[in-house]
């Protein structure tokens, strides 16, 4: 490294000159936009059917099962899956063989690599969605539901007329976090493709990692990373004010 | 007067048995497999690491 020299505003300009760039940002909003639905959704789910009456101890268990994950260091989870997805060792290949699938290169295919870090992502994460979701879901009145179905309303109706609605602003808290956890996306990627094949699964706090820590470019990696501080601050805004149409506080 | 003949449409009756085999086939047969199968889900990588650790010498 050499001794800090001041350049002004050179290392953005860089940014509009490099070649590469681009396509991270493209891949790391590909994986965001992959993510936050599976996590969004998956998570809803599993909220909704634990919703139910049951008893409290089998709660408890698929509470904790589910949870457990996320306090799993990403790491030595993501090192896991890395022998999980092995084209010729891997136990999911193995069963997919089993049932008549081809083998997948799933760390070695532009196709299904980013595939892999979603499943990898979903799956140490998925577990605080459900929590968050089910804490929402049972801070709704009971009274909604009761006279919701003396009046003659199904499942569904209940969920889309009530659960929905009411679960609005931890839809939302769950959202802007979730983008903003998406976007910085590091270990899976980092652990599983190592960004390949090519750069086709490379996000950009991986590129920022290697300006950075390969080349030894501070000032560069520092101006990527305010780019992408502006990213997170713009979408985090639009979506707050997008709020104001669907999201109720009761 | 023309005989005017109201038509109605009978009301949807459910007997309390029916109700309740509806609810425990929802909860055996569908909620409780999900919920079971996501905890297998869980559980692969986890078994996966035990099972590599196991056969690095170090379990």
């Amino acid at each position: 490294m050499t001794a800090p020299k001041y350049v002004g505003l050179e290392n953005y300009q860089k940014i509009f000159s490099d070649v590469r760039i681009g396509n991270v940002y493209l891949t790391t909003i590909r994986l965001t936009a992959m993510i936050v639905p599976c996590n969004m959704t998956l998570g809803l789910a599993l909220a909704v059917l634990l919703d139910r009456k049951m008893p409290t101890i089998i709660r408890n268990f698929f509470k904790v099962s589910y949870f457990f994950p996320f306090v799993v260091s990403g790491v030595a989870v993501s090192i896991i899956w890395t022998f999980l997805f092995h084209r010729d060792l891997g136990p999911i290949n193995y069963y997919l063989g089993l049932i008549g699938f081809e083998r997948i290169y799933w760390l070695n295919s532009s196709t299904y690599s980013p595939l892999a870090i979603v499943i990898a992502d979903v799956w140490k994460n998925v577990g605080f969605y459900v929590l968050v979701f089910l804490g929402g879901m049972q801070a709704i009145s009971r009274d909604f539901y009761e006279s919701a179905e003396v009046d003659g309303a199904t499942a569904w109706q209940q969920f889309r007329h009530i659960t929905l609605p009411l679960l609005s602003p931890t839809i939302l808290f769950l959202m802007v976090i979730s983008v903003i956890g998406a976007l910085q996306i590091f270990e899976q990627p980092q652990i599983l493709t190592n960004g390949g094949p090519g750069d086709a699964t490379r996000t950009i706090v991986m590129y920022i990692y290697e300006q950075g820590f390969r080349f030894f470019d501070m000032g560069y990696a520092s101006a990527i990373a305010f780019t992408l501080f502006i990213i997170i601050l713009v979408l985090t805004i639009i979506q707050f004010a997008l709020s104001r149409r669907w999201v109720f506080y009761s | 007067m023309n005989n005017v003949t109201a038509i109605r449409t009978a009301p949807k009756t459910i007997t309390y048995q029916a109700m309740k085999r509806r609810e425990i086939f929802a909860a055996y047969g569908l909620i409780l497999p999900t919920l079971i199968g996501f905890v297998v889900f869980i559980a692969i990588p986890v078994v996966s690491g035990l099972a590599i650790s196991c056969m690095t010498g170090t379990c």
